[in-house]
């Protein structure tokens, strides 16, 4: 019976050979064994193909076995044609071999065609195969996915040898990485190829991770972006609102003013604040507060024009940059409709704003601002929801305030703050019934006097007013606590000291008060207190608390400039008052001006029937203290006795007494 | 190799690689075990594949060493390790009752 021979190979090898050359050797032994019975041929060179046709699958099986033990040392192999030859392993090769079967990486040999002769036992672990599965089996077989070379190739170029990266298929069908190296075997004549197979699994595990590290870090830097960027916006943007900042904001007029000063186009900075934040925040609470400045925030964004930029710089206030301007005219219908939008629907909250417009010439961020915002201050003083521009006059004025609070601030750090003293003259005996504290300060390079009006207005808007109060007041009990009667029957002199609206705003006043009284041995019924009329003008719950507290100390509360202000019937009525003060403009009048004469003489009977002591202020002359006398005023100052004094002349002013 | 003569029950022939270690336990192995089961009933050639090529090729076997029994036929073979003497003995089907004819030594 003819029967194709197949291609030699040393070996049947196990696994799903999918090359068809191997699935027809597959069928090729077991055609041999249905052959089996056949009788045996006599003729003709048997031939290893022929053998294994002829061998029962037990015995080839058997055979492989042994050759795949290394029980063997000689080989019948492929010629690489149809021929076959006698391979064998040398006693020279021996110690070798040991070496090579301990060697830590896999080794292998093969045949010029590609099939395995030889494997160590660490290539078969690499492989999980028994080396009897192995031997015989084509390179190509173990390797997952294709053998990129021809086998002959895998020597490289000059045939010397080469290294590449391939992956093995293991028998759990798992693929191991390795680096393959190739140096050539001459033997008998035949070029055979001997590898070496380094497994990179714990290299590949490393590089992964090196590469999930490098990923990691990667995020890891993304995350600080975005840290970054988060602290970015945070340093340049208001948290609440989420509308640029101060420092944002400075930064853009800076840009805006070095572009204005190249396109020649204007702008303009609009200093807003709103007129009833506070109340809302005081009475509502800061939750509704907060609720309002996001909503100003809204409408005030709504009402820009995409190149403009509104900050929220303070509490509530916010300041619109508006460049790009062809004319100034754009700043005022701006702010016009700000305020509209501000001053409409519901919990409207109303706005003042002071606006700035860039003058041609050098210029900073912090002056346009600053001199926005002393127009707004302007608009405010005018009563609130209205816009001021800035102006020169206006600009002269921020000056001569500035320079003022500067100097008040010198003047408190190096203690040149002075009470002087004014005598208030009892009319019924003429004696001295006390001396109204004035604060004074001395002028830095002389030592001489600063005028009170140049320096009280701005310490009241600066809140400077409340030193320089708690300064007076310490001074003023003090001074007072060492005052003795000037007769054996009489009363030692009161003081008499004034107090701002600014003092009551932070609450502490009764407690500076005590201190004050603590300090020295005034009692508390000789020290006096004068609110304005102004300071107790709308009645503020916290404002009569306190003035309650500080009655309760014994201290008598009065009532000064009466007549200038808005007190009515009812605030004479309310407060816990001891006395009024008469203001300068109506006694200056009496005897001569019969309207300030009348006025006088109502609100001398007015304060007796409500059981309030009269002090009438100013008094210059004769004439008028005896027209105070007629109407029955209970006590009068003024230059006629004596103008305000230094603490060291009241011993001897109180023994010129009486008048 | 062919069947002309038979002066033996069994004739065989043992390929081995030249003078390796293998080859000489092969040989003392193989001998070994006639002298013990088979004496007078056998002939034993021994072949070194380095020398006969030719003949190695035509026996049929892959490896060396290997032991075929080459009379009486079907021809039998068995490779690799020969120490143990039952599995030679079975692999080899020697341990017919036939009538020693002569021995070769």
């Amino acid at each position: 019976m003819p029967r194709r021979r197949p291609p030699l190979h040393i070996a049947r090898f196990p696994g799903d050979a999918t090359d068809p050359e191997e699935r027809e050797l597959g069928a090729f032994v077991r055609d041999a064994y249905a052959a089996e019975a056949e009788p045996r041929a006599e003729a003709g060179p048997a031939t290893p193909s022929g053998a294994l046709a002829r061998m029962a699958d037990s015995e080839a099986a058997d055979t492989l076995r042994a050759i795949g033990a290394g029980e063997v040392d000689a080989f019948v192999i492929s010629d690489g044609h149809d021929g076959q030859q006698v391979f064998t392993l040398t006693t020279a090769d021996r110690p070798y071999r040991k070496f090579v079967e301990n060697m830590r990486d896999g080794a292998v040999t093969l045949s010029p065609g590609g099939t395995i002769l030889f494997a160590n036992r660490r290539f078969a672990e690499l492989l999980a195969l028994p080396a009897e599965a192995i031997v015989g089996a084509p390179l190509a077989t173990l390797v997952a996915g294709e053998l990129p070379l021809a086998p002959a190739e895998l020597l490289g170029a000059d045939g010397l040898g080469a290294a590449l990266e391939l992956e093995l298929r293991t028998s759990a069908g798992a693929a191991v990485p390795v680096l393959a190296g190739t140096s050539p075997l001459d033997v008998d004549g035949d070029r055979l190829i001997c590898l070496t197979f380094t497994d990179l699994s714990a290299h590949k595990a490393q590089e992964r991770e090196i590469a999930r590290l490098l990923e990691a870090q990667a995020e890891r830097l993304t995350d600080l972006q975005t840290a970054q960027a988060a602290l970015t916006q945070q340093a340049t943007h208001d948290a609440l609102t989420g509308l640029p900042n101060r420092a944002l904001l400075v930064d853009r007029i800076d840009q805006s003013l070095a572009q204005a000063s190249r396109s020649g186009r204007s702008i303009a900075v609009l200093f807003l604040d709103l007129d009833r934040f506070k109340q809302v925040n005081d009475t509502r609470g800061h939750a509704a507060g907060d609720a309002v400045l996001i909503d100003v925030a809204a409408r005030l964004s709504r009402s820009l024009r995409p190149m403009d930029t509104v900050a929220r710089i303070g509490g509530d206030e916010f300041v619109i940059l508006a460049p790009e301007l062809e004319n100034n005219l754009y700043a005022f219908e701006l702010s016009r409709r700000l305020i509209d939008v501000l001053s409409t629907g519901e919990g409207a909250v109303g706005a003042s704003i002071g606006v700035s417009v860039w003058a041609r010439g050098a210029t900073t961020a912090e002056t346009m601002l600053n001199e926005a915002d002393a127009a707004m201050y302007h608009a405010k003083s005018l009563g609130g929801g209205r816009t001021e521009v800035f102006d020169e006059a206006l600009g002269r004025q921020v000056h001569q305030r500035f320079v003022a609070q500067r100097m008040l601030e010198a003047a408190l750090c190096e203690e040149r703050v002075l009470a002087y003293y004014q005598p208030i003259v009892d009319l019924a005996d003429g004696g001295i019934a006390g001396f109204e504290a004035l604060v004074r300060i001395t002028a830095a390079a002389d030592g001489g006097m600063v005028s009170p009006a140049a320096f009280v207005p701005i310490a009241e808007e600066t809140g400077l007013i409340k030193p320089l109060g708690t300064r007076v007041l310490g001074m003023a009990c003090d001074a007072a606590g060492g005052w003795s009667p000037q007769a054996a029957a009489a009363l030692a002199p009161t003081v008499a000291v004034n107090l701002s609206s600014r003092q009551f705003e932070a609450g502490d006043l009764v407690t500076l008060v005590q201190e004050a009284l603590d300090h020295g041995t005034l009692p508390p019924s000789r020290l006096h207190l004068e609110l304005t009329e102004t300071a107790i003008m709308d009645l503020r719950p916290e404002i009569l608390q306190q003035l309650g507290h500080l009655r309760d100390l014994g201290v008598e509360i009065g009532l000064d400039d009466f007549g200038t202000g808005y007190a009515s019937l009812t605030h004479l009525r309310r407060l816990p008052l001891t006395f009024v003060k008469i203001d300068r403009t109506f006694v200056s009048g009496i005897g001569t001006d019969h309207e300030d004469d009348r006025i006088v003489a109502a609100v001398i009977d007015l304060a007796a029937n409500l059981g309030l002591r009269s002090i009438a202020e100013g008094v210059e002359t004769p004439t008028q203290l005896q027209r105070l006398r007629d109407l029955e005023c209970d006590q009068a100052q003024g230059y006629f006795f004596a103008r305000p004094m230094p603490a060291a002349d009241v011993g001897a002013t109180m023994a010129h007494a009486p008048w | 190799m062919t069947v002309a003569e038979r002066r033996s029950d069994y004739e065989l022939t043992l390929y081995v690689n030249g003078a390796s270690d293998r080859s000489a336990r092969a040989i003392a192995d193989v001998r070994a075990l006639c002298d013990l089961h088979l004496a007078g009933r056998h002939r034993l050639l021994v072949v070194d594949v380095n020398v006969e090529p030719a003949a190695f090729l035509r026996s049929g076997v892959l490896a060396a060493p290997a032991l075929v029994r080459d009379h009486p036929l079907p021809t039998r073979r068995l490779v690799g390790d020969l120490s143990n003497a039952q599995k030679v003995l079975t692999v080899l089907d020697l341990r017919g009752t036939a009538v020693a004819v002569g021995e070769a030594r």
